[in-house]
Protein backbone atom coordinates (compact mmCIF):
# COMPACT_ATOMS: atom_id res chain seq x y z
CA UNK A 1 0.00 0.00 0.00
CA UNK A 2 1.16 3.72 -0.55
CA UNK A 3 0.73 4.57 3.18
CA UNK A 4 3.32 1.57 3.94
CA UNK A 5 5.74 2.89 1.11
CA UNK A 6 5.89 6.30 2.02
CA UNK A 7 6.02 5.99 5.64
CA UNK A 8 8.09 2.90 6.69
CA UNK A 9 11.52 3.94 6.65
CA UNK A 10 9.67 6.94 8.85
CA UNK A 11 8.31 4.55 11.23
CA UNK A 12 11.47 2.81 11.56
CA UNK A 13 13.25 6.17 12.75
CA UNK A 14 10.51 6.90 14.96
CA UNK A 15 11.29 2.99 17.15
CA UNK A 16 15.27 4.16 16.60
CA UNK A 17 14.36 7.48 18.62
CA UNK A 18 12.07 5.36 20.86
CA UNK A 19 14.65 2.68 21.16
CA UNK A 20 17.50 5.18 22.06
CA UNK A 21 15.82 7.11 24.51
CA UNK A 22 14.64 3.89 26.25
CA UNK A 23 18.02 2.54 26.39
CA UNK A 24 19.91 5.41 27.64
CA UNK A 25 16.80 6.32 30.42
CA UNK A 26 17.04 2.09 31.31
CA UNK A 27 20.87 2.88 31.94
CA UNK A 28 20.43 6.06 34.35
CA UNK A 29 17.62 3.71 35.86
CA UNK A 30 19.84 1.02 36.72
CA UNK A 31 22.57 3.20 38.27
CA UNK A 32 19.84 5.15 40.02
CA UNK A 33 18.43 1.89 41.23
CA UNK A 34 21.34 0.26 42.32
CA UNK A 35 22.71 3.71 43.94
CA UNK A 36 19.51 3.91 45.91
CA UNK A 37 18.96 0.13 46.68
CA UNK A 38 21.83 0.32 48.62
CA UNK A 39 20.71 3.51 50.03
CA UNK A 40 18.35 1.90 51.22
CA UNK A 41 20.17 -0.97 53.02
CA UNK A 42 23.39 1.54 54.26
CA UNK A 43 24.37 2.20 57.61
CA UNK A 44 23.15 5.80 57.52
CA UNK A 45 19.26 6.34 58.89
CA UNK A 46 19.56 9.55 56.92
CA UNK A 47 20.53 7.74 53.88
CA UNK A 48 17.70 4.94 54.38
CA UNK A 49 15.29 7.87 54.65
CA UNK A 50 15.75 9.49 51.32
CA UNK A 51 16.26 6.36 49.28
CA UNK A 52 12.72 5.28 50.94
CA UNK A 53 10.99 8.54 50.20
CA UNK A 54 12.49 8.68 46.87
CA UNK A 55 11.07 5.27 45.75
CA UNK A 56 7.53 5.83 47.09
CA UNK A 57 7.34 9.63 45.81
CA UNK A 58 8.61 8.18 42.06
CA UNK A 59 6.33 5.31 42.20
CA UNK A 60 3.26 7.14 43.00
CA UNK A 61 3.63 9.56 40.50
CA UNK A 62 2.59 9.08 36.61
CA UNK A 63 5.07 9.36 34.23
CA UNK A 64 2.93 11.16 32.32
CA UNK A 65 2.82 14.01 35.28
CA UNK A 66 6.66 13.49 35.69
CA UNK A 67 7.35 14.53 31.83
CA UNK A 68 5.14 17.66 31.83
CA UNK A 69 6.95 18.31 35.96
CA UNK A 70 10.33 18.43 33.84
CA UNK A 71 10.35 19.33 30.84
CA UNK A 72 7.59 22.13 31.37
CA UNK A 73 8.12 22.79 35.13
CA UNK A 74 11.67 23.14 35.59
CA UNK A 75 13.29 24.61 33.24
CA UNK A 76 11.22 27.57 33.78
CA UNK A 77 10.99 27.58 37.60
CA UNK A 78 15.14 27.40 37.25
CA UNK A 79 15.07 30.78 35.27
CA UNK A 80 13.01 32.32 37.17
CA UNK A 81 15.03 31.73 40.27
CA UNK A 82 17.46 33.82 38.48
CA UNK A 83 20.44 31.87 40.30
CA UNK A 84 22.95 31.46 37.43
CA UNK A 85 23.87 28.08 38.96
CA UNK A 86 20.36 26.55 39.49
CA UNK A 87 19.43 28.20 35.81
CA UNK A 88 22.32 26.63 34.01
CA UNK A 89 21.87 23.01 35.79
CA UNK A 90 18.34 22.58 34.31
CA UNK A 91 18.72 24.10 31.50
CA UNK A 92 19.61 21.13 29.57
CA UNK A 93 16.04 20.21 30.86
CA UNK A 94 14.56 22.82 28.11
CA UNK A 95 15.75 19.90 25.22
CA UNK A 96 13.01 17.49 24.55
CA UNK A 97 14.65 14.37 24.25
CA UNK A 98 17.25 14.98 27.47
CA UNK A 99 13.91 15.82 29.35
CA UNK A 100 11.94 12.94 27.96
CA UNK A 101 15.21 10.81 29.37
CA UNK A 102 15.54 12.16 32.91
CA UNK A 103 11.56 12.17 33.39
CA UNK A 104 11.73 8.09 32.18
CA UNK A 105 14.63 7.39 34.38
CA UNK A 106 13.60 8.77 37.24
CA UNK A 107 9.68 7.16 37.00
CA UNK A 108 11.97 4.00 36.35
CA UNK A 109 15.03 4.05 39.06
CA UNK A 110 12.29 4.16 41.65
CA UNK A 111 11.28 0.40 40.29
CA UNK A 112 14.55 -0.66 39.46
CA UNK A 113 15.25 0.45 42.99
CA UNK A 114 12.78 -2.47 44.54
CA UNK A 115 14.59 -4.97 42.43
CA UNK A 116 18.00 -4.31 42.43
CA UNK A 117 17.66 -4.37 46.36
CA UNK A 118 15.22 -7.39 46.02
CA UNK A 119 18.60 -9.07 43.90
CA UNK A 120 20.85 -8.17 47.11
CA UNK A 121 18.78 -9.43 49.85
CA UNK A 122 18.20 -12.58 47.28
CA UNK A 123 21.84 -13.31 47.64
CA UNK A 124 22.29 -15.34 51.13
CA UNK A 125 24.33 -14.07 54.19
CA UNK A 126 26.19 -17.05 54.30
CA UNK A 127 27.91 -16.18 50.95
CA UNK A 128 28.68 -12.81 53.15
CA UNK A 129 30.77 -15.05 55.32
CA UNK A 130 32.14 -17.09 53.47
CA UNK A 131 33.51 -13.89 51.63
CA UNK A 132 34.71 -12.77 55.23
CA UNK A 133 36.14 -15.51 56.05
CA UNK A 134 38.58 -15.85 53.34
CA UNK A 135 39.66 -12.49 53.87
CA UNK A 136 37.28 -10.60 51.66
CA UNK A 137 36.71 -6.80 52.68
CA UNK A 138 32.79 -5.30 52.57
CA UNK A 139 33.44 -3.54 48.98
CA UNK A 140 35.33 -6.85 47.74
CA UNK A 141 32.84 -9.40 48.77
CA UNK A 142 29.66 -6.76 47.25
CA UNK A 143 31.63 -6.52 43.96
CA UNK A 144 32.98 -10.21 44.04
CA UNK A 145 30.25 -12.48 45.52
CA UNK A 146 27.40 -10.54 46.07
CA UNK A 147 26.52 -8.12 43.36
CA UNK A 148 27.11 -11.32 40.51
CA UNK A 149 24.96 -13.08 42.64
CA UNK A 150 22.01 -10.80 42.75
CA UNK A 151 22.16 -9.61 38.72
CA UNK A 152 21.76 -13.08 38.16
CA UNK A 153 18.38 -12.65 39.88
CA UNK A 154 17.75 -9.63 39.19
CA UNK A 155 18.37 -9.73 35.30
CA UNK A 156 14.49 -11.41 34.55
CA UNK A 157 12.32 -8.64 36.13
CA UNK A 158 15.17 -5.63 34.36
CA UNK A 159 14.54 -6.94 31.50
CA UNK A 160 10.62 -6.52 32.10
CA UNK A 161 11.18 -3.02 33.58
CA UNK A 162 13.23 -1.92 30.57
CA UNK A 163 10.11 -3.43 28.00
CA UNK A 164 7.33 -1.40 30.06
CA UNK A 165 9.97 1.48 30.00
CA UNK A 166 10.34 0.98 25.94
CA UNK A 167 6.65 1.34 25.60
CA UNK A 168 6.31 4.00 28.30
CA UNK A 169 8.39 6.08 25.73
CA UNK A 170 5.38 6.63 23.50
CA UNK A 171 4.73 8.87 26.07
CA UNK A 172 7.08 11.04 25.40
CA UNK A 173 5.28 11.94 21.98
CA UNK A 174 2.81 14.70 23.84
CA UNK A 175 5.86 17.01 24.21
CA UNK A 176 6.53 16.90 20.84
CA UNK A 177 9.64 14.49 20.21
CA UNK A 178 9.21 12.19 17.30
CA UNK A 179 9.15 9.17 17.98
CA UNK A 180 7.37 6.24 16.55
CA UNK A 181 3.75 7.20 17.93
CA UNK A 182 4.21 10.74 16.94
CA UNK A 183 5.44 9.62 13.70
CA UNK A 184 2.07 7.53 13.59
CA UNK A 185 -0.25 10.43 14.77
CA UNK A 186 1.34 12.86 12.51
CA UNK A 187 1.05 10.12 9.45
CA UNK A 188 -2.25 9.65 10.54
CA UNK A 189 -3.25 13.28 10.63
CA UNK A 190 -1.50 14.04 7.24
CA UNK A 191 -3.38 11.09 5.35
CA UNK A 192 -6.53 10.12 7.85
CA UNK A 193 -5.79 6.35 7.51
CA UNK A 194 -5.52 6.71 10.88
CA UNK A 195 -6.47 2.87 11.42
CA UNK A 196 -3.92 1.76 9.07
CA UNK A 197 -1.08 4.81 10.87
CA UNK A 198 -1.38 3.13 14.12
CA UNK A 199 -1.83 -0.47 13.45
CA UNK A 200 1.23 -0.41 11.74
CA UNK A 201 2.82 1.25 14.68
CA UNK A 202 1.20 -1.27 16.42
CA UNK A 203 3.14 -4.09 14.30
CA UNK A 204 6.56 -2.24 14.64
CA UNK A 205 6.10 -2.10 18.78
CA UNK A 206 5.34 -5.94 18.50
CA UNK A 207 8.03 -6.76 16.40
CA UNK A 208 10.17 -5.04 18.38
CA UNK A 209 9.47 -6.08 21.37
CA UNK A 210 9.14 -9.66 20.71
CA UNK A 211 12.66 -9.89 19.45
CA UNK A 212 14.10 -8.20 22.28
CA UNK A 213 11.77 -11.01 24.82
CA UNK A 214 13.61 -13.11 22.56
CA UNK A 215 17.28 -11.81 23.27
CA UNK A 216 16.71 -11.19 26.71
CA UNK A 217 15.64 -15.10 26.79
CA UNK A 218 19.26 -15.78 25.31
CA UNK A 219 20.72 -13.84 28.00
CA UNK A 220 18.64 -15.22 30.88
CA UNK A 221 20.10 -18.81 30.01
CA UNK A 222 23.74 -17.47 29.62
CA UNK A 223 23.11 -15.97 33.58
CA UNK A 224 20.43 -18.39 35.15
CA UNK A 225 18.35 -16.91 37.87
CA UNK A 226 18.69 -19.02 40.64
CA UNK A 227 21.92 -21.43 40.74
CA UNK A 228 20.40 -25.25 41.10
CA UNK A 229 20.52 -26.79 44.55
CA UNK A 230 23.07 -28.77 45.90
CA UNK A 231 22.24 -32.79 45.28
CA UNK A 232 22.65 -33.37 48.98
CA UNK A 233 19.05 -33.07 50.63
CA UNK A 234 18.96 -29.89 53.32
CA UNK A 235 19.44 -31.97 56.67
CA UNK A 236 18.56 -29.25 59.43
CA UNK A 237 21.23 -27.16 60.54
CA UNK A 238 22.72 -28.81 63.96
CA UNK A 239 22.91 -26.12 66.35
CA UNK A 240 26.23 -25.70 68.14
CA UNK B 1 48.61 -37.74 64.35
CA UNK B 2 51.84 -37.05 66.63
CA UNK B 3 54.24 -34.69 65.87
CA UNK B 4 56.63 -32.58 68.16
CA UNK B 5 54.29 -29.67 69.31
CA UNK B 6 55.49 -26.24 69.65
CA UNK B 7 55.13 -25.51 73.15
CA UNK B 8 54.14 -21.69 72.26
CA UNK B 9 50.90 -21.60 72.08
CA UNK B 10 49.13 -20.77 68.53
CA UNK B 11 45.64 -19.80 69.73
CA UNK B 12 44.94 -18.52 72.99
CA UNK B 13 41.63 -18.28 74.12
CA UNK B 14 41.25 -16.34 77.67
CA UNK B 15 38.43 -15.44 79.59
CA UNK B 16 36.07 -14.42 76.98
CA UNK B 17 32.08 -13.79 77.19
CA UNK B 18 29.48 -13.53 74.25
CA UNK B 19 26.13 -12.37 74.35
CA UNK B 20 24.05 -12.97 71.60
CA UNK B 21 20.05 -11.42 71.58
CA UNK B 22 20.52 -10.56 74.64
CA UNK B 23 21.68 -14.97 75.96
CA UNK B 24 24.64 -14.87 77.21
CA UNK B 25 26.29 -17.90 74.71
CA UNK B 26 29.68 -17.61 76.28
CA UNK B 27 30.72 -17.62 79.46
CA UNK B 28 34.34 -17.19 80.73
CA UNK B 29 35.81 -19.27 78.19
CA UNK B 30 39.74 -20.33 78.35
CA UNK B 31 41.34 -22.20 75.60
CA UNK B 32 44.97 -22.86 74.24
CA UNK B 33 45.89 -24.67 71.40
CA UNK B 34 49.38 -25.03 70.35
CA UNK B 35 50.82 -25.28 67.14
CA UNK B 36 50.09 -28.93 65.38
CA UNK B 37 47.29 -30.13 67.62
CA UNK B 38 44.25 -30.97 66.89
CA UNK B 39 40.98 -29.84 69.23
CA UNK B 40 37.96 -31.85 69.13
CA UNK B 41 34.77 -29.47 70.47
CA UNK B 42 32.09 -31.43 71.28
CA UNK B 43 28.84 -30.87 73.50
CA UNK B 44 25.55 -30.74 72.93
CA UNK B 45 23.45 -28.12 70.68
CA UNK B 46 23.06 -24.59 72.21
CA UNK B 47 26.61 -25.45 74.03
CA UNK B 48 28.25 -22.08 72.56
CA UNK B 49 30.58 -24.31 70.29
CA UNK B 50 29.78 -23.10 66.85
CA UNK B 51 29.91 -19.05 68.37
CA UNK B 52 33.16 -19.73 70.19
CA UNK B 53 34.82 -20.82 66.77
CA UNK B 54 32.94 -17.93 65.06
CA UNK B 55 34.93 -15.27 67.60
CA UNK B 56 38.07 -16.75 66.76
CA UNK B 57 37.84 -15.23 63.55
CA UNK B 58 35.50 -12.55 64.38
CA UNK B 59 32.63 -13.28 62.75
CA UNK B 60 31.20 -13.22 65.94
CA UNK B 61 32.55 -10.27 67.87
CA UNK B 62 33.59 -11.13 71.60
CA UNK B 63 32.48 -8.45 74.36
CA UNK B 64 35.28 -9.74 77.33
CA UNK B 65 38.29 -11.17 77.44
CA UNK B 66 41.06 -12.17 74.71
CA UNK B 67 41.52 -14.29 71.57
CA UNK B 68 45.03 -14.38 70.23
CA UNK B 69 46.18 -16.48 67.01
CA UNK B 70 50.04 -16.37 66.88
CA UNK B 71 50.26 -13.77 69.49
CA UNK B 72 47.92 -11.37 67.11
CA UNK B 73 44.84 -10.01 68.70
CA UNK B 74 41.87 -10.84 67.22
CA UNK B 75 39.02 -7.80 66.72
CA UNK B 76 40.79 -5.59 69.26
CA UNK B 77 44.15 -3.24 69.99
CA UNK B 78 45.04 -2.49 73.43
CA UNK B 79 46.01 0.57 73.90
CA UNK B 80 46.92 0.76 77.54
CA UNK B 81 44.75 -0.89 79.59
CA UNK B 82 41.56 -1.29 77.19
CA UNK B 83 41.02 -2.89 73.88
CA UNK B 84 40.16 -0.52 71.08
CA UNK B 85 37.95 -2.59 68.39
CA UNK B 86 39.48 -2.79 65.21
CA UNK B 87 38.33 -1.28 61.56
CA UNK B 88 36.71 -4.00 59.56
CA UNK B 89 39.52 -3.80 57.25
CA UNK B 90 42.11 -4.64 59.57
CA UNK B 91 40.03 -7.71 61.35
CA UNK B 92 39.70 -8.71 56.85
CA UNK B 93 43.45 -8.94 57.53
CA UNK B 94 43.58 -11.01 60.01
CA UNK B 95 40.65 -13.57 59.13
CA UNK B 96 42.73 -13.78 55.97
CA UNK B 97 45.33 -16.23 57.87
CA UNK B 98 42.57 -18.08 59.62
CA UNK B 99 41.25 -20.71 57.44
CA UNK B 100 36.80 -21.08 58.59
CA UNK B 101 35.12 -23.88 56.69
CA UNK B 102 31.14 -23.83 57.49
CA UNK B 103 28.87 -26.65 57.98
CA UNK B 104 26.66 -25.52 54.76
CA UNK B 105 30.32 -25.48 52.74
CA UNK B 106 28.85 -21.78 51.85
CA UNK B 107 31.10 -22.08 48.37
CA UNK B 108 30.42 -19.11 45.53
CA UNK B 109 27.96 -21.17 43.32
CA UNK B 110 28.73 -18.22 40.11
CA UNK B 111 32.78 -19.74 40.14
CA UNK B 112 33.73 -22.75 39.02
CA UNK B 113 35.78 -25.56 41.86
CA UNK B 114 38.89 -23.58 40.29
CA UNK B 115 37.77 -20.33 41.03
CA UNK B 116 36.33 -20.55 44.18
CA UNK B 117 40.27 -21.40 45.68
CA UNK B 118 41.35 -18.68 43.33
CA UNK B 119 39.37 -16.09 44.89
CA UNK B 120 41.78 -15.46 48.33
CA UNK B 121 44.76 -15.82 47.07
CA UNK B 122 44.62 -13.51 44.09
CA UNK B 123 42.21 -11.28 45.04
CA UNK B 124 42.97 -10.64 49.01
CA UNK B 125 46.29 -12.10 49.06
CA UNK B 126 47.45 -10.54 46.13
CA UNK B 127 49.09 -13.54 45.24
CA UNK B 128 50.67 -13.67 41.30
CA UNK B 129 48.30 -15.90 39.27
CA UNK B 130 50.68 -18.69 38.58
CA UNK B 131 51.39 -19.24 42.14
CA UNK B 132 47.32 -19.48 43.08
CA UNK B 133 46.84 -21.56 40.47
CA UNK B 134 49.60 -24.21 41.82
CA UNK B 135 48.52 -23.64 45.27
CA UNK B 136 44.79 -24.04 43.94
CA UNK B 137 45.58 -27.63 41.88
CA UNK B 138 47.68 -28.60 45.24
CA UNK B 139 44.84 -27.94 47.44
CA UNK B 140 42.54 -30.02 45.26
CA UNK B 141 44.89 -32.84 45.17
CA UNK B 142 45.24 -32.93 48.68
CA UNK B 143 40.87 -33.40 49.35
CA UNK B 144 40.94 -35.75 46.13
CA UNK B 145 39.64 -33.10 43.91
CA UNK B 146 41.80 -32.86 41.34
CA UNK B 147 39.78 -33.72 38.27
CA UNK B 148 37.07 -30.96 39.49
CA UNK B 149 38.82 -28.04 39.10
CA UNK B 150 36.23 -27.19 36.21
CA UNK B 151 32.77 -27.95 37.32
CA UNK B 152 30.35 -25.64 38.92
CA UNK B 153 29.68 -26.40 42.73
CA UNK B 154 26.10 -27.56 42.14
CA UNK B 155 27.51 -30.20 39.66
CA UNK B 156 28.72 -31.90 43.10
CA UNK B 157 27.86 -33.95 46.32
CA UNK B 158 27.59 -32.33 49.41
CA UNK B 159 31.05 -34.05 50.16
CA UNK B 160 32.63 -32.93 47.33
CA UNK B 161 31.32 -29.37 47.87
CA UNK B 162 32.68 -29.76 51.60
CA UNK B 163 36.31 -30.83 50.20
CA UNK B 164 36.17 -28.15 48.03
CA UNK B 165 35.42 -25.44 50.82
CA UNK B 166 38.41 -27.17 53.13
CA UNK B 167 40.54 -26.80 49.55
CA UNK B 168 39.32 -23.12 49.47
CA UNK B 169 40.55 -22.52 53.55
CA UNK B 170 43.97 -24.10 52.41
CA UNK B 171 44.68 -22.37 49.99
CA UNK B 172 44.68 -19.35 51.91
CA UNK B 173 47.46 -20.85 53.94
CA UNK B 174 46.30 -20.47 57.15
CA UNK B 175 48.24 -20.21 60.66
CA UNK B 176 44.84 -22.74 61.87
CA UNK B 177 42.03 -23.85 60.14
CA UNK B 178 38.42 -23.72 61.55
CA UNK B 179 35.95 -26.03 60.86
CA UNK B 180 32.64 -25.93 61.99
CA UNK B 181 30.08 -29.19 61.80
CA UNK B 182 31.63 -29.50 58.66
CA UNK B 183 29.94 -33.04 58.56
CA UNK B 184 26.73 -32.26 59.97
CA UNK B 185 24.97 -31.35 56.90
CA UNK B 186 25.69 -34.40 54.77
CA UNK B 187 24.38 -37.41 53.94
CA UNK B 188 25.74 -40.33 55.90
CA UNK B 189 27.65 -41.75 53.20
CA UNK B 190 29.03 -38.91 52.37
CA UNK B 191 30.57 -38.07 55.78
CA UNK B 192 33.33 -40.82 55.60
CA UNK B 193 34.99 -38.98 52.50
CA UNK B 194 35.08 -35.46 54.45
CA UNK B 195 36.77 -36.72 57.59
CA UNK B 196 39.25 -38.59 55.68
CA UNK B 197 40.76 -35.51 54.34
CA UNK B 198 40.27 -34.59 57.91
CA UNK B 199 42.32 -37.01 59.24
CA UNK B 200 44.77 -36.90 56.97
CA UNK B 201 45.42 -33.06 57.37
CA UNK B 202 45.64 -33.74 61.22
CA UNK B 203 48.75 -35.97 60.54
CA UNK B 204 50.19 -33.79 58.12
CA UNK B 205 50.22 -31.28 61.16
CA UNK B 206 48.00 -28.58 60.24
CA UNK B 207 46.86 -26.57 63.65
CA UNK B 208 42.72 -27.96 63.85
CA UNK B 209 39.81 -27.36 65.70
CA UNK B 210 37.01 -29.16 64.95
CA UNK B 211 33.69 -28.68 66.44
CA UNK B 212 31.76 -32.31 65.51
CA UNK B 213 29.21 -34.75 66.43
CA UNK B 214 31.65 -37.54 65.18
CA UNK B 215 33.05 -39.00 68.41
CA UNK B 216 34.77 -41.82 66.37
CA UNK B 217 36.67 -39.06 64.43
CA UNK B 218 37.08 -37.56 67.26
CA UNK B 219 38.81 -40.58 69.45
CA UNK B 220 40.80 -41.26 66.31
CA UNK B 221 42.53 -37.83 65.58
CA UNK B 222 42.06 -35.45 67.85
CA UNK B 223 44.93 -34.54 70.50
CA UNK B 224 42.84 -33.42 72.83
CA UNK B 225 39.02 -33.21 73.38
CA UNK B 226 36.84 -30.28 74.91
CA UNK B 227 33.64 -30.53 76.09
CA UNK B 228 31.28 -27.32 76.15
CA UNK B 229 27.66 -27.05 77.70
CA UNK B 230 25.76 -24.23 78.06
CA UNK B 231 28.49 -21.78 77.22
CA UNK B 232 31.12 -22.98 79.36
CA UNK B 233 34.37 -25.70 79.07
CA UNK B 234 33.20 -28.49 81.14
CA UNK B 235 36.41 -30.75 80.29
CA UNK B 236 39.47 -30.18 78.40
CA UNK B 237 41.95 -33.57 78.00
CA UNK B 238 43.60 -35.59 76.28
CA UNK B 239 42.05 -37.88 73.70
CA UNK B 240 42.61 -41.52 75.40
CA UNK B 241 41.89 -39.87 78.76
CA UNK B 242 38.49 -38.35 77.76
CA UNK B 243 37.17 -41.68 76.50
CA UNK B 244 38.50 -44.28 78.30
CA UNK B 245 37.23 -42.00 81.64
CA UNK B 246 34.60 -39.50 81.06
CA UNK B 247 35.43 -36.93 83.78
CA UNK B 248 31.37 -36.65 84.59
CA UNK B 249 27.96 -38.98 84.61
CA UNK B 250 26.63 -35.98 82.17
CA UNK B 251 29.45 -36.32 79.99
CA UNK B 252 29.70 -40.28 79.72
CA UNK B 253 25.84 -40.08 79.15
CA UNK B 254 26.67 -37.58 76.37
CA UNK B 255 28.90 -39.95 74.87
CA UNK B 256 26.89 -42.93 75.27
CA UNK B 257 23.81 -41.17 73.54
CA UNK B 258 26.17 -39.74 70.26
CA UNK B 259 27.64 -42.89 69.56
CA UNK B 260 24.42 -44.81 69.92
CA UNK B 261 22.69 -42.23 67.26
CA UNK B 262 25.34 -42.87 65.05
CA UNK B 263 25.13 -46.44 65.21
CA UNK B 264 21.16 -46.09 64.39
CA UNK B 265 21.19 -44.03 61.39
CA UNK B 266 24.60 -45.24 59.85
Amino acid sequence: MDFIARYWVDYLVGLGVGVAISAVSMAMSIIIGTFTALGRRGSSAAVRLAAGAYVALFRAVPPLLMLYFVYFGLPVWAQQTEIPFVADLFEPLNNRIVAAMVAIALTSGAYSTEIIRAGIEAVSEEQVEAAKSIGMSGRMTFVRVVAPQAFRVAFPPLGNEYVYLLKGTSLVSVIGVVELMRTAQLAAGTTFQHLLAYSMAGAYYIAFVAFLQFTLGLLEKRFPGRQRGTRTAGKPLARG
Amino acid sequence: MKMAHDHVPVVEVKGIEVDLGGVRVLRDVHLSVRTGETIAVIGPSGSGKTTLLRCMNFLVPYGAGTISVKGDLIGYRRRGDNLERLKEQEVSKQRARIGFVFQRYNLFPHRTVLGNLLEGPIYVQKVAPEIARKRARAALARVGLADKAANYPDELSGGQQQRVAIARALCMEPDILLLDEVTSALDPELVAEVLSVLRQLAEDGITMIVVTHELRFAQRCADRVVFMEAGRIIADMETKEFFAKPPSARIAAYIADTSERAVLTN
